[in-house]
Protein backbone atom coordinates (compact mmCIF):
# COMPACT_ATOMS: atom_id res chain seq x y z
CA UNK A 1 0.00 0.00 0.00
CA UNK A 2 1.48 3.33 -1.08
CA UNK A 3 0.94 5.92 1.33
CA UNK A 4 0.65 9.61 0.93
CA UNK A 5 1.25 12.03 4.53
CA UNK A 6 0.96 15.56 4.30
CA UNK A 7 -1.37 18.04 3.31
CA UNK A 8 -3.78 17.77 0.00
CA UNK A 9 -1.88 20.63 -1.19
CA UNK A 10 1.27 18.99 -1.68
CA UNK A 11 0.04 15.60 -2.27
CA UNK A 12 -0.66 16.76 -5.87
CA UNK A 13 2.78 16.31 -6.69
CA UNK A 14 2.49 12.88 -5.97
CA UNK A 15 0.42 10.86 -8.39
CA UNK A 16 1.63 7.24 -7.06
CA UNK A 17 -0.07 6.73 -3.82
CA UNK A 18 -3.17 4.53 -2.79
CA UNK A 19 -4.40 6.30 0.22
CA UNK A 20 -3.86 9.99 1.20
CA UNK A 21 -3.50 10.69 5.17
CA UNK A 22 -4.04 14.24 5.96
CA UNK A 23 -5.55 16.60 8.93
CA UNK A 24 -7.84 18.97 8.22
CA UNK A 25 -7.80 19.13 4.86
CA UNK A 26 -10.32 18.33 2.37
CA UNK A 27 -9.82 15.77 0.49
CA UNK A 28 -9.24 15.53 -3.45
CA UNK A 29 -11.41 13.98 -5.54
CA UNK A 30 -9.44 11.30 -7.20
CA UNK A 31 -7.70 9.12 -4.08
CA UNK A 32 -8.78 7.48 -1.27
CA UNK A 33 -8.26 10.15 1.99
CA UNK A 34 -8.24 9.18 5.81
CA UNK A 35 -8.95 12.84 7.19
CA UNK A 36 -8.32 13.22 11.05
CA UNK A 37 -9.29 15.67 12.79
CA UNK A 38 -9.46 16.73 16.55
CA UNK A 39 -12.76 15.08 16.90
CA UNK A 40 -11.61 11.97 15.16
CA UNK A 41 -11.24 10.70 11.84
CA UNK A 42 -13.28 10.17 8.13
CA UNK A 43 -12.30 7.93 5.63
CA UNK A 44 -13.46 9.00 1.83
CA UNK A 45 -13.81 6.97 -1.18
CA UNK A 46 -13.41 3.60 1.19
CA UNK A 47 -16.14 1.75 1.43
CA UNK A 48 -17.40 0.54 4.76
CA UNK A 49 -17.10 2.06 7.86
CA UNK A 50 -17.28 5.56 7.52
CA UNK A 51 -14.55 6.60 10.42
CA UNK A 52 -14.61 7.29 14.25
CA UNK A 53 -14.99 9.84 16.89
CA UNK A 54 -12.42 10.05 19.74
CA UNK A 55 -14.63 8.02 22.25
CA UNK A 56 -13.88 4.78 24.18
CA UNK A 57 -14.95 2.53 21.33
CA UNK A 58 -17.47 -0.26 22.41
CA UNK A 59 -15.66 -3.55 20.55
CA UNK A 60 -12.22 -3.72 19.08
CA UNK A 61 -14.01 -3.95 15.81
CA UNK A 62 -14.52 -0.07 15.94
CA UNK A 63 -10.87 0.84 15.60
CA UNK A 64 -10.64 -1.97 12.30
CA UNK A 65 -10.68 -0.75 8.96
CA UNK A 66 -10.19 -2.51 5.72
CA UNK A 67 -8.63 -0.38 2.98
CA UNK A 68 -8.15 -2.31 -0.05
CA UNK A 69 -8.40 -5.54 1.78
CA UNK A 70 -5.97 -4.85 3.98
CA UNK A 71 -6.75 -4.30 7.92
CA UNK A 72 -5.31 -1.04 9.12
CA UNK A 73 -6.37 0.35 12.83
CA UNK A 74 -6.89 3.62 13.63
CA UNK A 75 -6.18 4.61 16.93
CA UNK A 76 -6.56 7.76 19.10
CA UNK A 77 -4.12 9.28 22.44
CA UNK A 78 -3.87 6.46 25.02
CA UNK A 79 -4.54 3.69 23.10
CA UNK A 80 -1.01 3.88 21.53
CA UNK A 81 0.17 2.93 24.74
CA UNK A 82 -1.96 -0.55 25.42
CA UNK A 83 -0.46 -3.08 25.32
CA UNK A 84 -3.08 -5.68 25.58
CA UNK A 85 -4.91 -4.22 23.24
CA UNK A 86 -2.22 -3.93 20.37
CA UNK A 87 -1.41 -7.13 20.50
CA UNK A 88 -5.26 -7.68 20.11
CA UNK A 89 -4.72 -5.97 16.84
CA UNK A 90 -2.08 -8.20 16.02
CA UNK A 91 -4.13 -11.11 16.59
CA UNK A 92 -6.38 -9.59 13.97
CA UNK A 93 -3.84 -9.16 11.79
CA UNK A 94 -4.25 -5.81 11.00
CA UNK A 95 -1.24 -4.10 7.99
CA UNK A 96 -1.21 -0.97 9.60
CA UNK A 97 -1.73 0.95 12.45
CA UNK A 98 -3.05 4.88 12.15
CA UNK A 99 -2.51 6.93 15.35
CA UNK A 100 -3.10 10.75 16.83
CA UNK A 101 -2.41 12.36 19.86
CA UNK A 102 -2.15 15.79 20.48
CA UNK A 103 1.10 17.25 21.97
CA UNK A 104 1.39 20.58 24.40
CA UNK A 105 4.94 20.91 23.32
CA UNK A 106 7.63 19.12 21.14
CA UNK A 107 8.51 16.02 22.98
CA UNK A 108 10.14 13.16 20.41
CA UNK A 109 10.01 10.84 23.54
CA UNK A 110 6.45 11.10 23.17
CA UNK A 111 6.36 10.23 19.92
CA UNK A 112 8.46 7.37 20.19
CA UNK A 113 6.59 6.25 23.36
CA UNK A 114 3.36 5.84 21.17
CA UNK A 115 4.69 5.31 17.42
CA UNK A 116 7.51 3.00 18.41
CA UNK A 117 6.19 0.98 21.17
CA UNK A 118 2.84 0.57 19.28
CA UNK A 119 5.03 -1.31 16.58
CA UNK A 120 6.99 -3.64 18.55
CA UNK A 121 4.14 -4.98 20.39
CA UNK A 122 1.99 -5.49 17.58
CA UNK A 123 4.60 -5.78 15.33
CA UNK A 124 3.21 -3.61 12.18
CA UNK A 125 4.27 -0.16 10.89
CA UNK A 126 2.48 2.39 12.45
CA UNK A 127 1.69 6.21 11.12
CA UNK A 128 1.60 8.17 13.91
CA UNK A 129 -0.48 11.98 13.80
CA UNK A 130 1.07 14.39 16.25
CA UNK A 131 -0.86 17.64 16.57
CA UNK A 132 0.87 20.51 18.10
CA UNK A 133 -0.32 23.74 17.30
CA UNK A 134 -2.32 23.47 15.06
CA UNK A 135 -0.12 21.77 13.02
CA UNK A 136 0.19 18.20 12.54
CA UNK A 137 3.58 16.40 12.11
CA UNK A 138 3.87 12.61 10.25
CA UNK A 139 6.01 9.99 12.09
CA UNK A 140 6.77 6.43 10.95
CA UNK A 141 7.60 3.23 12.97
CA UNK A 142 8.40 -0.30 12.20
CA UNK A 143 9.67 -3.04 14.31
CA UNK A 144 13.17 -2.99 15.08
CA UNK A 145 15.32 -5.44 13.46
CA UNK A 146 19.07 -6.42 13.89
CA UNK A 147 19.83 -2.85 15.51
CA UNK A 148 17.79 -1.05 13.42
CA UNK A 149 15.60 0.65 15.39
CA UNK A 150 12.68 1.00 13.43
CA UNK A 151 11.97 4.84 13.99
CA UNK A 152 12.39 6.19 10.51
CA UNK A 153 11.26 9.69 10.51
CA UNK A 154 10.05 11.71 12.99
CA UNK A 155 7.45 14.59 12.95
CA UNK A 156 7.59 15.93 9.49
CA UNK A 157 5.52 18.10 7.60
CA UNK A 158 5.03 15.48 5.31
CA UNK A 159 5.80 12.02 3.58
CA UNK A 160 5.40 8.73 1.44
CA UNK A 161 5.79 5.10 2.56
CA UNK A 162 5.19 1.83 0.94
CA UNK A 163 3.63 -0.86 3.67
CA UNK A 164 3.59 -3.97 2.22
CA UNK A 165 0.16 -5.89 2.15
CA UNK A 166 0.83 -8.33 5.29
CA UNK A 167 2.09 -8.12 8.72
CA UNK A 168 5.77 -8.64 7.41
CA UNK A 169 7.54 -4.97 7.88
CA UNK A 170 10.62 -5.74 6.46
CA UNK A 171 9.80 -4.58 3.12
CA UNK A 172 8.51 -1.25 4.22
CA UNK A 173 9.70 1.23 2.16
CA UNK A 174 10.17 5.14 2.41
CA UNK A 175 11.04 7.57 0.26
CA UNK A 176 13.33 10.10 2.39
CA UNK A 177 13.27 12.32 -0.76
CA UNK A 178 9.99 13.59 -0.69
CA UNK A 179 9.53 14.45 3.85
CA UNK A 180 8.97 18.06 4.72
CA UNK A 181 10.92 19.07 7.75
CA UNK A 182 8.41 20.84 10.32
CA UNK A 183 11.01 21.20 13.19
CA UNK B 1 37.93 -25.43 50.39
CA UNK B 2 35.14 -27.19 51.89
CA UNK B 3 36.04 -25.74 55.40
CA UNK B 4 36.75 -22.33 54.35
CA UNK B 5 33.51 -22.14 52.99
CA UNK B 6 31.80 -23.55 56.22
CA UNK B 7 33.66 -21.38 58.08
CA UNK B 8 32.51 -18.13 56.33
CA UNK B 9 29.00 -19.70 56.39
CA UNK B 10 29.16 -20.25 60.23
CA UNK B 11 30.89 -16.94 60.64
CA UNK B 12 27.82 -15.14 59.44
CA UNK B 13 25.15 -17.00 60.53
CA UNK B 14 26.20 -16.18 63.73
CA UNK B 15 25.77 -12.59 63.02
CA UNK B 16 23.10 -13.03 61.37
CA UNK B 17 21.37 -14.63 64.09
CA UNK B 18 23.11 -12.28 66.94
CA UNK B 19 21.48 -9.67 64.80
CA UNK B 20 17.71 -10.75 64.80
CA UNK B 21 17.50 -11.90 68.02
CA UNK B 22 16.35 -8.30 69.30
CA UNK B 23 14.94 -7.34 66.24
CA UNK B 24 13.36 -10.19 64.29
CA UNK B 25 9.97 -10.49 67.14
CA UNK B 26 8.63 -7.73 65.18
CA UNK B 27 10.03 -7.16 61.65
CA UNK B 28 9.16 -3.40 60.48
CA UNK B 29 8.32 -2.74 56.56
CA UNK B 30 10.63 -0.67 55.28
CA UNK B 31 8.97 2.44 53.16
CA UNK B 32 10.28 1.60 49.46
CA UNK B 33 10.81 5.79 48.23
CA UNK B 34 14.42 5.41 46.69
CA UNK B 35 15.69 2.33 44.44
CA UNK B 36 18.45 1.86 43.31
CA UNK B 37 20.28 0.32 40.01
CA UNK B 38 23.16 -1.45 40.10
CA UNK B 39 25.02 -1.34 36.90
CA UNK B 40 27.91 -3.93 37.97
CA UNK B 41 31.19 -4.67 36.11
CA UNK B 42 32.27 -7.67 35.78
CA UNK B 43 35.63 -9.09 38.18
CA UNK B 44 36.04 -12.69 39.67
CA UNK B 45 36.55 -13.16 43.09
CA UNK B 46 38.61 -16.09 44.65
CA UNK B 47 37.26 -15.08 47.81
CA UNK B 48 33.43 -15.67 49.32
CA UNK B 49 34.98 -13.25 51.92
CA UNK B 50 36.47 -10.76 48.87
CA UNK B 51 32.72 -11.01 47.38
CA UNK B 52 31.17 -10.33 50.41
CA UNK B 53 32.93 -6.48 50.65
CA UNK B 54 32.23 -6.02 47.13
CA UNK B 55 28.91 -6.71 47.28
CA UNK B 56 28.33 -5.04 50.86
CA UNK B 57 30.76 -2.09 49.62
CA UNK B 58 28.07 -1.41 46.71
CA UNK B 59 24.90 -1.37 48.93
CA UNK B 60 26.09 0.59 51.53
CA UNK B 61 26.82 3.32 48.75
CA UNK B 62 23.14 2.80 47.76
CA UNK B 63 21.98 3.25 51.16
CA UNK B 64 24.23 6.17 51.63
CA UNK B 65 22.53 7.85 48.63
CA UNK B 66 19.19 7.02 50.49
CA UNK B 67 18.15 3.49 48.21
CA UNK B 68 15.90 1.40 50.46
CA UNK B 69 15.53 -1.10 47.55
CA UNK B 70 18.91 -2.61 45.78
CA UNK B 71 18.52 -4.16 42.23
CA UNK B 72 21.79 -6.39 41.26
CA UNK B 73 22.08 -7.48 37.49
CA UNK B 74 21.76 -10.87 36.33
CA UNK B 75 24.62 -13.31 36.66
CA UNK B 76 26.57 -12.23 39.76
CA UNK B 77 26.59 -16.00 40.97
CA UNK B 78 29.59 -15.96 38.10
CA UNK B 79 31.45 -13.83 40.34
CA UNK B 80 32.20 -15.84 43.47
CA UNK B 81 34.29 -18.33 41.16
CA UNK B 82 37.05 -19.61 43.50
CA UNK B 83 37.66 -22.71 41.19
CA UNK B 84 37.30 -22.70 37.59
CA UNK B 85 33.40 -23.31 36.95
CA UNK B 86 34.19 -26.36 34.74
CA UNK B 87 36.00 -28.36 37.49
CA UNK B 88 33.76 -27.97 39.87
CA UNK B 89 32.10 -31.41 40.61
CA UNK B 90 28.43 -30.81 41.58
CA UNK B 91 28.36 -31.20 45.50
CA UNK B 92 31.60 -27.71 44.78
CA UNK B 93 28.64 -26.26 42.96
CA UNK B 94 25.79 -26.45 45.70
CA UNK B 95 28.42 -25.00 48.67
CA UNK B 96 29.45 -22.03 46.39
CA UNK B 97 26.04 -21.40 45.90
CA UNK B 98 24.82 -21.65 49.39
CA UNK B 99 27.76 -19.22 50.40
CA UNK B 100 26.61 -16.89 47.41
CA UNK B 101 22.80 -16.75 48.54
CA UNK B 102 23.67 -15.94 52.23
CA UNK B 103 25.95 -12.75 51.48
CA UNK B 104 22.94 -11.36 49.98
CA UNK B 105 20.60 -12.63 52.20
CA UNK B 106 23.09 -10.96 55.30
CA UNK B 107 23.43 -8.09 53.67
CA UNK B 108 19.91 -7.48 53.32
CA UNK B 109 19.28 -8.31 56.94
CA UNK B 110 22.56 -6.00 58.35
CA UNK B 111 21.58 -2.84 56.33
CA UNK B 112 18.00 -3.43 56.00
CA UNK B 113 17.57 -2.81 52.53
CA UNK B 114 15.27 -5.04 49.92
CA UNK B 115 18.14 -6.91 47.91
CA UNK B 116 17.06 -8.12 44.30
CA UNK B 117 19.59 -10.20 43.02
CA UNK B 118 19.55 -12.87 40.06
CA UNK B 119 21.89 -15.55 39.36
CA UNK B 120 22.37 -18.22 35.98
CA UNK B 121 22.69 -21.91 37.32
CA UNK B 122 23.02 -24.41 34.74
CA UNK B 123 21.88 -21.62 32.17
CA UNK B 124 18.60 -21.27 34.48
CA UNK B 125 17.77 -17.63 35.39
CA UNK B 126 16.83 -17.18 39.26
CA UNK B 127 15.67 -14.23 40.66
CA UNK B 128 15.28 -13.39 44.62
CA UNK B 129 14.23 -10.49 46.77
CA UNK B 130 15.81 -10.73 50.35
CA UNK B 131 13.52 -8.43 52.45
CA UNK B 132 15.37 -6.27 55.57
CA UNK B 133 13.95 -9.20 57.86
CA UNK B 134 15.51 -11.60 56.07
CA UNK B 135 13.20 -13.60 53.93
CA UNK B 136 13.68 -14.80 50.59
CA UNK B 137 11.02 -13.68 48.04
CA UNK B 138 11.49 -16.40 44.99
CA UNK B 139 7.97 -15.65 42.87
CA UNK B 140 7.91 -13.86 39.98
CA UNK B 141 5.48 -11.00 41.62
CA UNK B 142 6.04 -10.34 45.06
CA UNK B 143 5.15 -7.70 47.40
CA UNK B 144 7.24 -5.50 49.34
CA UNK B 145 5.86 -2.34 50.86
CA UNK B 146 2.69 -3.39 50.02
CA UNK B 147 4.18 -2.60 46.30
CA UNK B 148 3.69 -5.44 43.85
CA UNK B 149 7.32 -6.19 42.04
CA UNK B 150 7.35 -7.43 39.21
CA UNK B 151 10.54 -9.53 38.55
CA UNK B 152 11.35 -10.18 34.90
CA UNK B 153 14.33 -12.55 33.51
CA UNK B 154 13.66 -11.73 29.75
CA UNK B 155 12.23 -9.38 27.50
CA UNK B 156 10.08 -12.14 26.10
CA UNK B 157 8.27 -12.57 29.52
CA UNK B 158 6.22 -9.41 28.75
CA UNK B 159 5.04 -11.24 25.43
CA UNK B 160 2.79 -13.13 26.78
CA UNK B 161 1.69 -11.96 30.55
CA UNK B 162 -0.79 -8.79 30.72
CA UNK B 163 -2.62 -6.88 33.59
CA UNK B 164 0.34 -7.89 35.89
CA UNK B 165 -0.84 -5.25 38.47
CA UNK B 166 2.51 -4.90 39.52
CA UNK B 167 3.66 -1.11 40.65
CA UNK B 168 7.73 -2.09 39.74
CA UNK B 169 9.09 -4.10 36.62
CA UNK B 170 12.54 -5.15 37.42
CA UNK B 171 15.13 -6.47 35.03
CA UNK B 172 18.16 -7.75 35.75
CA UNK B 173 20.28 -8.29 32.75
CA UNK B 174 23.29 -9.34 31.07
CA UNK B 175 25.06 -6.01 29.20
CA UNK B 176 25.15 -6.85 25.41
CA UNK B 177 27.34 -8.29 23.33
CA UNK B 178 29.12 -5.96 20.74
CA UNK B 179 30.02 -2.66 20.33
CA UNK B 180 26.56 -1.20 20.33
CA UNK B 181 23.98 -0.67 22.69
CA UNK B 182 20.02 -1.47 22.17
CA UNK B 183 18.96 1.71 20.84
CA UNK B 184 15.75 1.85 22.66
CA UNK B 185 15.21 0.38 26.19
CA UNK B 186 12.21 -2.85 26.70
CA UNK B 187 12.11 -1.81 30.20
CA UNK B 188 11.44 2.10 29.45
CA UNK B 189 9.06 1.12 27.00
CA UNK B 190 7.10 -1.60 29.43
CA UNK B 191 7.07 2.19 31.95
CA UNK B 192 5.49 3.86 29.26
CA UNK B 193 2.65 1.10 28.54
CA UNK B 194 1.63 -0.22 31.48
CA UNK B 195 2.43 2.76 33.85
CA UNK B 196 4.96 1.35 36.36
CA UNK B 197 8.22 2.11 37.32
CA UNK B 198 10.68 -0.11 35.75
CA UNK B 199 14.43 -0.72 36.66
CA UNK B 200 16.83 -2.40 34.44
CA UNK B 201 20.24 -3.49 36.27
CA UNK B 202 23.07 -4.31 33.92
CA UNK B 203 26.23 -6.78 34.27
CA UNK B 204 29.34 -5.19 32.08
CA UNK B 205 32.61 -4.97 31.36
CA UNK B 206 34.67 -8.37 30.23
CA UNK B 207 33.04 -11.64 30.73
CA UNK B 208 34.45 -15.00 29.41
CA UNK B 209 36.37 -12.87 26.46
CA UNK B 210 33.11 -11.11 25.34
CA UNK B 211 33.02 -7.30 26.10
CA UNK B 212 29.13 -6.44 28.13
CA UNK B 213 27.76 -3.24 27.99
CA UNK B 214 24.28 -1.39 28.83
CA UNK B 215 23.24 0.92 30.84
CA UNK B 216 21.71 0.70 33.95
CA UNK B 217 18.47 3.09 34.33
CA UNK B 218 15.58 3.72 36.48
CA UNK B 219 12.45 4.49 34.58
CA UNK B 220 9.00 6.12 34.79
CA UNK B 221 5.92 7.13 32.29
CA UNK B 222 6.38 10.25 30.85
CA UNK B 223 4.18 12.11 32.88
CA UNK B 224 6.07 11.42 35.78
CA UNK B 225 9.93 12.83 34.47
CA UNK B 226 10.82 16.06 34.99
CA UNK B 227 12.06 16.29 31.14
CA UNK B 228 9.24 13.95 29.94
CA UNK B 229 11.62 11.74 28.56
CA UNK B 230 11.07 8.52 30.80
CA UNK B 231 14.35 8.32 32.57
CA UNK B 232 14.51 8.94 36.24
CA UNK B 233 17.76 8.22 36.23
CA UNK B 234 20.42 6.32 34.31
CA UNK B 235 24.28 5.17 33.77
CA UNK B 236 26.69 7.86 32.64
CA UNK B 237 29.04 4.97 30.96
CA UNK B 238 27.86 1.59 29.19
CA UNK B 239 30.94 -0.33 30.73
CA UNK B 240 31.90 0.92 33.74
CA UNK B 241 30.38 -0.33 37.62
CA UNK B 242 27.74 2.65 38.95
CA UNK B 243 24.89 2.64 41.20
CA UNK B 244 21.83 4.77 39.49
CA UNK B 245 19.53 5.75 42.41
CA UNK B 246 16.10 7.62 41.72
CA UNK B 247 13.00 8.85 43.46
CA UNK B 248 9.98 6.61 43.14
CA UNK B 249 6.52 8.07 44.18
CA UNK B 250 3.83 5.68 44.17
CA UNK B 251 1.10 8.05 45.26
CA UNK B 252 1.90 9.94 41.88
CA UNK B 253 2.31 6.71 39.65
CA UNK B 254 -1.25 5.54 41.14
CA UNK B 255 -2.60 8.46 40.42
CA UNK B 256 -1.48 8.95 36.73
CA UNK B 257 -2.96 5.34 36.48
CA UNK B 258 -6.06 6.29 37.75
CA UNK B 259 -6.22 9.32 35.45
CA UNK B 260 -5.59 7.18 32.48
CA UNK B 261 -8.76 5.67 33.10
CA UNK B 262 -7.49 2.36 31.42
CA UNK B 263 -10.00 0.32 32.97
CA UNK B 264 -13.20 1.88 30.56
CA UNK B 265 -11.23 -0.08 28.14
CA UNK B 266 -12.27 -3.73 29.49
CA UNK B 267 -15.11 -4.09 27.60
CA UNK B 268 -13.27 -3.91 24.26
CA UNK B 269 -10.42 -6.66 26.19
CA UNK B 270 -12.28 -9.00 27.09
Amino acid sequence: MKIFMGPTVVAEEFGDFEVGVTFQNLPLSVEKWIVFSQNGVSLHKISGKRGRSWRVPDALDDLIFEIDGKKVAILYGKEMRMRKLLRKLSEQKVSLILGYIELSHYNSHQLVANGWGASQVSGVPTILLSHLNEKVGYSFFTKERNMKSGIIFLHELYSFVEVPPICDDKEVRHNREFKGDSK
Amino acid sequence: MKNIFLSFLLQHRMKFKSFFSSSRNKPRDVRITRIAAIQDEFHTFKSAKDFYKHVHEIVLQAKDEGAQFVCFPQGMNLELNPIPYKRMNSLQKKKIFEVYTSIFKDISCLEKVYIEESSVNEGIFVGHIWTPQGEMLSEKMVECDEKKIYVSQFDSDFDEEFDLGASVYLFPRFGNVGHRERTISKAWMLAQQDYVFSVESKLVGNYSNKKLIGRSALYAPLELTNLGDGILAISNSSDKGEVVVADVNFDDLNELKWMSKLNDYERVLF
